[in-house]
């Protein structure tokens, strides 16, 4: 308690205190304050001496930036503290020196860290830090660009400063930033005990030629700190030499041999990577010598005992190209390029077609050059929404085809063999892959990379489109290549359709939903394909059979085939009045066992439809009603069955060859929906009026269509055994589909109602079933069927309580069941219709957009082969694999989340800027990751003489991670004799070109002269130490600092000049 | 009202007859009804519930049991973040059958850190056949939370629902990625403000 009342006395006195002083603070004072609230915050407020800086701390140590924000008058500024942190072992204080000498008071932090030699020249480190070898500092610069270039405003935000440091007993230097902010050029002052240090800079753009050496800069230097005894061994001296090696010569160049290309163009196996240009632009030697005694050294304009041959110690740096062009990244931005093109097929051939005068001609042309044109008729009956999208679609891909044949001269045609080069890499599966091996094996598993980044299979069609789209995006002529390409691979889909040809590349199983929506329509495409071939093969069939129309549905199977010919074509008549069907119809949803006979047709149908509605909607009904499935019942047909069959097929020939009676037939058969699932037996019941016995234990049919016996149960109502049935497999759906359908389940809400309008509408494959069932199993009951289905709902010898809740849709779709084998059955899956529709989805895609779809198939291979690569170079950049992992981590994050549907099926959706920037930003790092291979191939490359693989790998590893490299023994050791050899290279060409012009006046005086081994140093940089009495004779001996460094466009000097504040 | 933190698919698998339906009605309606018809195909049923403040609304995903219905419900196991394994504690079979559940899930879904959880049902009927140990066993050797449960009794079934979708809520990466929100989450509100260093 009275602690905190403490407190509240002097907040209150510093209030009163305050107010009093704020009325007459000036802009000034208010400034200091800011400062030093600043170096409270930042507990910057007493002297601190650390452990002495290690060797090369400054460099290796970890800094931190902390910056704050302040104000004089309105100007913004920024104050930042710049700070090594403490290494956890190092952070106690070292104890006050309690030396004998009393007289002597220790020097404070910087000063220490200022006469440091053992982190002279750090390789990485702020400017400061570099020219004072400070490992703390602030530095308060203005916040606008112009700088502080007026001397007046420098001095006062100087002094201001170094009132606030001294205020609170802060010995940390601070830096102010004046002049240009380009120049670097800062003032900087430090106070501690008795002395104030003062950092002053020169900087020029040439240097005076007084002080073009160390000789002239010594001089300088003890002028300016009073030493004016010439001899004295007090200056220390160190010196860094560095020379540039800019060109590498033939035998250090890289890439070594450039790729070809035509060899690169016409490359689809795989990505090809690496780079196009040299990635290591220059390296840097340092000579260095560490601290000499200034005196005894000589440099001057006419000697210098700085030889960088000899020079104790050398250092290589490396500059590497900004901008490297590399082949893998170039793929990439390219096809993203593309991705973002608006133009459609028919923008970017309708320019085309402009040019053409002859059409027809061009038209004859097509059809005999471009296979692919040929048999494009659609020969397939089609749901009648796409029929008309779809020929239009038809029409502009001739046109597309005859107009990609006449661009020959146009720039960005791809040349015909090309195109057919690429057709058969595509549509050939040649195993030319090596890693096709490895990647069955991969499929074999159940999740692999591909899935995780929701691509495709290497190798798979898919694959191989991918391939060629990036391919030859970026080599023959970017989004109209591509639209060549697109063409070229969709019409080759439609003709195998046509022609029945499974997919190359593209497995024989249901769309895998893990990847990529391209993948699995081209698997849906696949499966639609192997049905209809499935479908042909089992309807061999004569020519002239194919005229009758016929449902088989209403013939009297019974009746003697030899007149079925006349009679079909009676029927065909017949059933347009609609007649026999709905009379037994029982009421499928409602359960309503109403037979009569006398009820009224129309009433029937109207119920029929209306539920017919509700279920239409999931099951995949098409207007072509009449085609069945075709199961692989090979077994136990009867002769009947077979007599079935070829009235079946006389029917499916019919439904696929409709041409102009089309629109009535589809009329009619709209009309008796579930005509289709009626049996013969059927109409004979109702005809007979067996009414009460019901359908449930007729056992007056043939049993057809099973497959095998349930173990060996029995039917419980008559005494044979219960067979399971060839059922119709499940449709298979892809996920734009899937999505669509779960979205309708959503959209029906989880009311009582929605749960039974999704029952109905998914009770399709539980009807056909049970039809099947019925079908194989003469005499059976539902009981039975429960045996099989769902075995525990049948217990004690009875169905279980939920089975017999009256009106369930288990008891009402058995009830509406007919008997009818799966291979009669109205098929649940419309192999026809859905090829269509991919077909349609493939066709309406604008260029741009299927590139867009092809992104997570490039993206995979180009991390595949990153990933060998990272492998290979693993032993120079052990860090590139983790870098891999987290590229591919990364990738399966944004493919898993990119939905390329939008919320009706078959919608191509493209993508959003979220996910577009989420991708760019994954290939720049791709390109991050191919820039470090290339750098360490590069390097790899160039120190290849070495030694053996691993000492030539561990220098490169060297040279990657650290910013500067020592050699070991300088310049006659193993690398120092490479890079000797390297300058020399470069020298001789430099000579080289110099000669011709003075080759004959002096020839005789230059023969003999050697070429200099090493170019003119490129910089140099001395740092001069000296301990001095300073301002005064009498003062105290402080310690004194000067930085300076001579390049060819600049000339600096940064000195820092300690004084005695109390001697003098 | 709280505003809804996210949507969550949860999956509730397992044999025919072992009450996944049931269970989902308890939950959902706090209702049991024998006259629970079997489910055909897939269902749905949409819940909210808050949970350590957060509200996060439940679209729950119910399957049919049938073997022949088991080439169908797969397909609905995509992006479910959560999935409930039933079986009967009263049928030893429908238990024996758990790892054909988890292998489908395994290769249908599409999250990798889907969380599951196992739930013994109908614990309110007489003649247990599995026992609670088992169960547990069965729960640890797969990493799966476990609670029995009677839906005719609601014994544990709310309970269940909530860890597991707490459990859902605590798995990094696993909801977030769908709308990109990161870091609402009340649990993880003790977010120290420490500053970055660079």
């Amino acid at each position: 308690m009275s602690e905190s009342e403490d407190e509240n006395a002097v907040v209150q006195e510093d209030e009163v205190f305050e107010i009093t002083d704020f009325t007459n603070a000036s802009d000034w004072e208010s400034f200091i304050t800011q400062i030093e609230e600043i170096i409270t915050n930042w507990n910057l407020t007493s002297y601190v001496k650390l452990q002495p800086l290690q060797n090369n701390e400054i460099t290796n140590g970890d800094w931190e930036a902390v910056t704050a924000h302040l104000k004089f008058t309105n100007v913004p500024f920024t104050m930042t503290l710049h700070r090594l942190k403490f290494k956890p072992d190092t952070e106690q204080f070292v104890e006050e020196l309690n030396e004998e000498d009393d007289d002597k008071i220790p020097h404070p932090q910087y000063v220490e860290d200022m006469m440091c030699i053992d982190n002279d020249f750090p390789a990485r480190a702020h400017c400061i830090a570099r020219w004072y070898g400070l490992r703390c500092f602030l530095i308060l610069s203005i916040s606008s660009s112009n700088g502080i270039t007026n001397q007046s405003k420098c001095n006062l935000l100087t002094s201001s400063v170094s009132i606030a440091l001294s205020n609170m007993s802060c010995d940390v230097p601070f830096f102010v930033q004046i002049q240009e902010n380009w120049r670097r050029m800062y003032e900087g002052k430090a106070v501690s005990t008795g002395m104030s240090t003062q950092f002053e800079m020169v900087h020029l753009k040439k240097c005076p030629q007084q002080y073009a050496y160390l000789s002239g800069l010594l001089h300088l230097f003890k002028n300016k700190i009073g030493l004016t005894s010439l001899l004295s061994g007090e200056t220390r001296v160190s010196a860094r030499f560095t020379y540039v090696l800019h060109d590498w010569g033939i035998d250090g160049k890289w890439p070594a041999k450039p790729p070809d290309p035509e060899a690169v163009a016409s490359h689809f196996g795989t990505l090809l990577y690496g780079c196009l240009e040299d990635p290591v632009t220059e390296l840097q030697l340092a000579a260095v010598w560490p601290s000499m005694t200034g005196d005894l050294v000589i440099d001057n304009d006419i000697h210098s005992d700085f030889k960088p041959l000899s020079a104790p110690r050398w250092v290589v740096r490396l500059c590497y190209a900004d901008d490297l062009t590399c082949l893998l990244s170039s793929y990439l931005y390219e096809f993203i390029k593309a991705t973002n093109r608006t133009e459609s097929m028919s923008d970017l051939l309708n320019v085309l077609e402009d040019h053409t005068t002859d059409k027809h001609l061009g038209q004859a042309l097509e059809k005999i050059t471009d296979p692919s044109a040929g048999g494009m008729l659609p020969g397939v009956k089609l749901a009648s929404g796409l029929t008309k999208v779809v020929t239009d679609s038809q029409t502009l891909f001739r046109k597309s085809a005859y107009t990609l044949g006449r661009i020959a001269a146009v720039r960005g045609r791809i040349p015909r063999e090309v195109l057919n080069n690429i057709k058969s890499y595509m549509f050939f599966q040649e195993s030319t892959n090596s890693r096709q091996s490895s990647s069955q094996q991969q499929q074999a598993s159940t999740y692999t990379f591909y899935h995780k980044l929701k691509a495709a299979p290497i190798d798979s069609l898919t694959h191989h489109l991918a391939m060629c789209a990036i391919v030859v995006n970026l080599c023959h002529g970017g989004l109209s290549a591509l639209a060549q390409v697109w063409h070229v691979f969709v019409s080759e889909l439609r003709t195998m359709l046509d022609k029945g040809e499974c997919l190359p590349g593209i497995d024989s199983s249901k769309p895998d939903l893990n990847t990529c929506l391209l993948h699995q329509k081209l698997q849906m495409l696949n499966c639609c394909i192997q049905r209809k071939v499935l479908r042909e093969q089992r309807s061999p069939r004569s020519s002239s059979e194919v005229d009758f129309k016929v449902n088989p549905s209403f013939v009297d199977i019974s009746e003697d085939l030899t007149e079925s010919n006349n009679h079909n074509n009676h029927m065909a008549t017949d059933e347009s009045k609609n007649e026999t069907t709905p009379l037994k119809e029982v009421d499928k949803y409602d359960g309503n066992l109403e037979t009569s006979e006398n009820a009224a047709a129309s009433s029937n149908h109207s119920e029929r439809l209306s539920s017919n509605d509700s279920r239409g909607k999931f099951s995949v009904q098409s207007d072509d009603e009449d085609e069945f499935f075709e199961c692989e019942s090979d077994i136990d047909l009867g002769d009947t069955e077979q007599k079935h069959i070829t009235s079946g097929d006389q029917h499916q020939e019919i439904s696929e060859q409709q041409s102009l009676d089309q629109v009535s037939f589809t009329v009619n058969s709209n009309k008796t929906e579930d005509g289709a699932i009626i049996s013969r037996d059927d109409v004979e019941h109702s005809t007979n009026e067996n009414k009460d016995s019901m359908v449930d234990i007729d056992v007056s049919y043939p049993a057809e269509g099973r497959l095998k016996p349930c173990d060996d149960l029995n039917l419980l109502r008559c005494n044979s055994s219960l067979f399971i049935p060839h059922t119709q497999d499940h449709a298979p759906v892809t996920e734009d589909q899937l999505e669509e359908q779960a979205e309708v389940f959503s959209k029906l809400g989880d009311t009582k109602e929605g749960s039974k309008v999704r029952a109905k509408m998914q009770s399709a494959s539980l009807r056909s079933d049970m039809e099947a069932f019925k079908s194989a199993n003469p005499g059976c009951v539902l009981e039975d069927f429960v045996r099989w289905y769902s075995p525990r709902d049948f217990e004690n010898g009875e169905l279980s309580q939920r089975m017999k809740i009256p009106q369930n849709l288990w008891v009402t779709t058995w009830k509406s069941a007919k008997p009818v084998p799966a291979h009669r059955q109205k098929r649940i899956f419309d192999d026809t219709k859905e090829a269509e529709k991919v077909l349609h989805f493939l066709t309406n895609l604008k260029p741009a957009e299927a590139a867009q779809m092809l992104i997570p198939v490039c993206t995979h291979e180009a991390l595949l082969v990153l990933r060998l690569a990272s492998d290979a170079m693993k032993e120079s950049l052990p860090s590139l694999p983790l870098i891999c992992n987290q590229i591919e981590a990364r990738a399966a994050q944004i493919f898993k989340q990119w939905h390329m549907y939008g919320s009706v099926a078959n919608q191509f959706q493209p993508w959003t800027k979220d996910i577009q920037s989420k991708v760019e930003d994954l290939f720049r790092q791709i390109t991050f990751a191919e820039t470090m291979i290339e750098r360490a191939r590069s390097l790899q490359h160039k120190f290849r003489n070495l030694g053996d693989t691993a000492q030539v790998n561990a220098f490169v590893r060297q040279l990657l991670e650290h910013p500067e490299v020592p050699l070991d023994e300088a310049a006659v050791g193993p690398v120092g004799c490479i890079i000797k050899y390297y300058f020399q290279n470069q020298q001789n060409i430099v000579v080289e070109a110099e000669s011709p012009l003075s080759s004959e006046q002096s020839e005789d005086v230059r023969l003999p002269k050697e070429i200099p081994p090493l170019p003119k140093p490129a910089g140099r940089e001395f740092i001069i130490r000296a301990s001095n009495s300073y301002p005064s004779p009498f003062s105290r001996k402080l310690p004194h600092r000067m930085y300076a460094v001579l390049m060819q466009n600049e000339f600096r000097l940064a000195s820092a000049v300690s004084h005695d504040s109390t001697f003098f | 009202m709280d505003a809804v933190l996210t949507t969550l698919k949860i999956l509730i698998i397992g044999d025919s007859g072992v009450g996944k339906s049931s269970l989902l009605l308890r939950f959902t309606d706090d209702k049991f009804d024998p006259e629970q018809a079997a489910t055909i195909g897939v269902d749905f049923k949409v819940k909210a519930i808050t949970i350590d403040g957060n509200t996060v609304k439940l679209a729950i995903w119910d399957t049919a049991g049938q073997e022949r219905f088991r080439t169908l419900t797969p397909s609905y196991y995509r992006g479910a973040q959560g999935v409930i394994f039933v079986y009967d504690t009263t049928q030893r079979e429908t238990f024996t059958h758990l790892t054909t559940w988890l292998t489908e899930v395994e290769t249908y879904s599409t999250k990798p850190a889907i969380v599951k959880m196992l739930v013994g049902n109908k614990i309110d009927k007489e003649n247990r056949q599995v026992s609670r140990e088992e169960g547990l066993k069965f729960a640890r050797k797969h990493c799966m939370l476990f609670i029995e449960a009677s839906a005719k009794t609601r014994d544990g079934v709310e309970c269940a629902f909530e860890e597991l979708v707490e459990k859902v809520i605590q798995t990094p990466g696993l909801w977030e990625a769908e709308d990109g929100r990161h870091g609402n989450v009340n649990i993880h509100s003790t977010n120290t403000g420490g500053y970055c260093q660079c």
